[in-house]
């Protein structure tokens, strides 16, 4: 093999290795999302929805639809406090929202919500804007 | 082979429904006419080229020709041609872009907005009001309709082909076009931008009807709901669960604008955007649990116990 062929190969070999790496982020589509409670602050299923965006970003979407801003107002450093998983999970049902959402809405929602005390409002910006163009509860003005 | 002739038979079934080529409006006879002409020109242009190539193919020179001017004339001939071939498509598609870019003055405005994966329509009713339903666009035939398209997450695109070409619903923009109904019937619209896992699953129902029929239709959908016998344990369970945060039914509790508005469901030929027929039992198991149906969609499951599930399913198809 010649030099420059060589260098051709390795560069290729570099570029699908870090092209592998993009593709980390595993999606479940069926039905197999958590739906039962965290069992604990050591539940596994609690560090692997923390660190997928997805979840986070479905997360999201549901404290707008769910309307949670009518009380809390759009998501502003120092809401909500920093709490354990856990907490947020239990939280959540408060003004009977636990007759109203689901396991794994409560499950992205809690992802959501420690997100929130994780990244700054810069970091969040290009999320805030998506959700400032869904509906909120019973409103909806259409989008932005 | 018999597979084959199967499926040829079934696709044969489907033939019009979704089809640029069975035309039922103005907008679409309009690109028909224009794809006409180009077939026209470029099958005529193809078939001078296989004629020159087999000619050449099949003549011998003689040695003693070695002279290239009898060709002289033909090239002029074939270059003309091409160029007013040319000619003539550009400007065949400019006045084509122009007719279908005009607006004129609308009778009716209808608002469609792209979700995730389902489509929000509002009819225009005057006074500021807007009548709102979900999944199915009822048009009057002969009545020019300004449609507004909107998208309120991702990029979507608005193709009923049977109707018009293609537009793109972009978050934070308001796209136009005008859509004339000539050909009574039920066509299918679907999405034609790829817009997340359930983009296939993003149907829309689309029928032409007499003007009459369109008012009654229209009136309907802008009543609040009379819910029949018998029903209102269902509704009860649906005004107290999850359901009411999301959904809205006119006329009662139900008040949430984030899914699509279920006053009047069961008028609708399919759930969830051409995912299932509606029937009992598809509304069942969708309540229950729609990521079996639709996986991926964003309305999550409930919780409901099936004799409540069964109440809700019972309450939504009595919203006619
Ligand atoms: C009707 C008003 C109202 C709505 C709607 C509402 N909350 Fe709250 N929430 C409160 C109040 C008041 C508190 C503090 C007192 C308490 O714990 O009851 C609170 C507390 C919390 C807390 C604990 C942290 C804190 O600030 O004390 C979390 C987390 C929370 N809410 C999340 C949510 C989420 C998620 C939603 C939407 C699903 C939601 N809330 C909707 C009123 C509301
Ligand atoms: C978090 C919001 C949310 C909740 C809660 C919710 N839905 Fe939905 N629903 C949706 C969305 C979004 C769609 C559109 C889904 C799609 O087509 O992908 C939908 C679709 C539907 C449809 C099909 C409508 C149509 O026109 O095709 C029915 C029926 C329905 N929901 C009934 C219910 C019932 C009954 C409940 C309560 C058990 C409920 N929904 C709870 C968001 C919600
Ligand atoms: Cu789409």
């Amino acid at each position: 093999m010649s030099l420059p062929s060589m260098r051709l190969g390795s560069g290729w070999i570099i570029g699908m290795t870090l092209l592998a790496g993009c593709s980390a982020e595993q999606r479940t589509l069926v039905a197999a999302q958590p739906t039962s409670p965290p069992t604990g602050p050591d539940d596994p299923r609690i560090a692997a929805i923390k660190g997928n965006f997805y979840q986070i970003s479905q997360g999201g979407r549901y404290f707008t639809w769910y309307g949670c801003t009518s009380c809390h107002g759009e998501p502003k450093t120092g809401w909500p406090p920093r709490l354990p998983f856990v907490t947020y999970y239990a939280r959540i049902g408060h003004k009977g929202y636990d007759r109203k959402i689901a396991a794994e809405q409560r499950w992205q929602i809690s992802a959501y919500l420690n997100s929130l005390t994780v990244t700054d409002a810069a970091k969040r910006h290009r999320q805030a804007v998506d959700q400032k163009g869904e509906p909120t509860a019973g409103q909806w003005q259409g989008p932005l | 082979m018999r597979a084959f002739a199967l499926i040829t038979l079934l696709l044969a079934g489907c033939a019009g429904q979704q089809s640029a080529m069975h035309v039922a409006g103005d907008q679409a006879a309009t690109l028909i006419s224009l794809f006409r002409l180009m077939m026209w020109v470029c099958g005529i242009a193809y078939l001078l080229v296989i004629l020159f190539l087999g000619w050449g193919l099949i003549r011998r020179r003689s040695a003693a020709d070695t002279s290239e001017q009898p060709y002289h004339k033909l090239m002029a001939g074939w270059v003309g041609f091409i160029l007013l071939g040319l000619i003539l498509l550009v400007v065949a598609s400019f006045l084509a872009d122009r007719s279908l870019g005009q607006r004129q003055q609308v009778p009716l405005q209808v608002r469609v907005t792209g979700h995730q994966w389902w489509w929000r329509i509002e009819y225009q009713a005057g006074n500021g009001r807007w009548i709102e339903t979900a999944n199915e666009l009822h048009l009057p035939a002969g009545v020019p309709v300004l449609l507004e398209l909107r998208a309120a997450d991702v990029i979507h695109s608005f193709w009923v082909p049977n109707l018009a070409g293609k537009m793109d619903m972009i978050p934070g923009k308001i796209n136009r076009m005008t859509v004339t109904g000539r050909t009574n019937g039920w066509f299918r619209g679907q999405c034609a931008e790829f817009c997340g896992t359930q983009h296939a699953n993003m149907a829309l129902a689309v029928k032409v009807e007499q003007v009459g029929e369109f008012d009654r239709w229209l009136a309907g959908q802008a009543r609040p709901v009379s819910p029949g016998e018998g029903v209102a344990a269902g509704r009860k369970v649906f005004e107290s669960a999850s359901c009411a945060v999301c959904h809205q039914v006119r006329g009662t509790e139900a008040r949430g604008r984030v899914g699509p508005d279920l006053t009047h469901v069961a008028s609708r030929r399919t759930i969830a955007a051409g995912t299932a027929p509606m029937t009992h039992g598809s509304l069942r198991g969708w309540i229950i649990q729609p990521q079996a149906i639709k996986p991926g969609t964003s309305m999550p499951p409930s919780d409901l116990s099936p004799q409540d599930a069964e109440a809700v399913a019972s309450y939504l198809e009595t919203l006619r």
